[in-house]
């Protein structure tokens, strides 16, 4: 499992969403957490973390947002080496649809259906770990 | 037969009890899931026109084949603040611009689970674009089709489903 200090990012245009899943990542021992209200405020701030050397080291973002959304902030991620590994989790309440396939297509790590739990979030994160850990083995 | 009850009788032929239960699912599973709070469902209602019974609102337009629809999901200010009370282990008490968003983000997360039930089945909301509009203010007439109301309590506070459909071809 990820450790308790891992650096995560939150990117939600909707603070009850940020809130739960804060609380739920505080359930499960991680306090280092930030958030952002779109894609284009979540790539500054993973930038500029980056660039401080103090990097985040989880992300979690809706799929639809206003600005630039989940998936084009993924795309961005993935096309820009600093972020290319860097574990991305989407969220979406869409499920089985075109969007996220295409999430899949540009290598996310995994995608939550709302609505979740913390055994969901948990179990995702699990999920996570054990492919980085399998794949860097 | 009266003329209002053929428009009824026409109107209700609509709410197919696949459609609505999807949405009414949607509703439990949402609530149990974030707020971990058994919800009842009352018995539906049949208005037209219809206007909106809570304080604050999410609403999606939905678009499948012939019919034209609106989920409006609708909280009286006492139930909105118990769910989010319980989903946070915190109490709120106040109408904020937060607690309307939640609103707002209930309704997507009842729809995405609404049209994932419906998958498959006549009722195909692939060509849907959902638009959540959440505010704290009245929504009448809306539309000109009919709604059916179901209402849902939570420790004794009320929130309702109100879907209007409105069949292309009856409009004008």
């Amino acid at each position: 499992m990820f450790p308790k200090e891992t650096k995560f990012l939150i990117i939600d245009d909707f603070p009850t969403v940020r809130k739960f899943l804060r609380l739920n990542l505080m359930k499960l021992g991680y306090n280092t957490i930030e958030f952002a209200e779109d894609g284009n405020i979540a790539f500054q701030k993973l930038s500029e973390a980056h660039d401080a050397t103090q990097p985040f080291q989880f992300v979690i973002s809706d799929l639809n947002m206003p600005g630039l959304s989940g998936l084009e902030l993924l795309k961005k991620c993935r096309d820009d080496a600093r972020f290319r590994e860097l574990p991305f989790l989407m969220l979406t309440a869409e499920r089985g649809q075109d969007k996220v396939k295409k999430a899949i297509g540009l290598k996310v790590s995994d995608y939550l259906v709302k609505p979740f739990d913390e055994v969901t979030l948990k179990k995702k994160l699990e999920s996570i770990y054990g492919k980085l850990y399998q794949k860097s083995a | 037969m009266t003329a209002a009850k053929k428009t009824e009788s026409r109107a209700l032929a609509y709410f197919d009890p696949i459609l609505l239960n999807a949405f009414v699912d949607g509703v439990k599973e949402t609530i149990k899931t974030w707020a971990k709070m058994d919800v009842e469902v009352g018995q539906p209602t049949f208005e037209r026109p219809f206007e909106s019974k809570g304080d604050v609102a999410g609403m999606v337009g939905l678009v499948f084949g012939d019919l034209k629809a609106i989920l409006t999901i609708s909280f009286e200010k006492e139930g909105l603040l118990k769910i989010l009370s319980n989903m946070f282990g915190a109490a709120y008490t106040e109408l904020n611009d937060e607690v309307a968003g939640a609103a707002g983000e209930f309704t997507n997360t009842i729809y995405g689970i609404a049209i994932e039930k419906l998958r498959g089945s006549e009722y195909d909301f692939n060509m849907t674009i959902p638009n959540v509009i959440v505010g704290s203010y009245k929504i009448t007439n809306v539309h000109k089709g009919a709604a059916v109301i179901v209402p849902f309590t939570v420790e004794n506070a009320h929130f309702f489903i109100e879907l209007t459909v409105e069949k292309r071809s009856d409009r004008g």
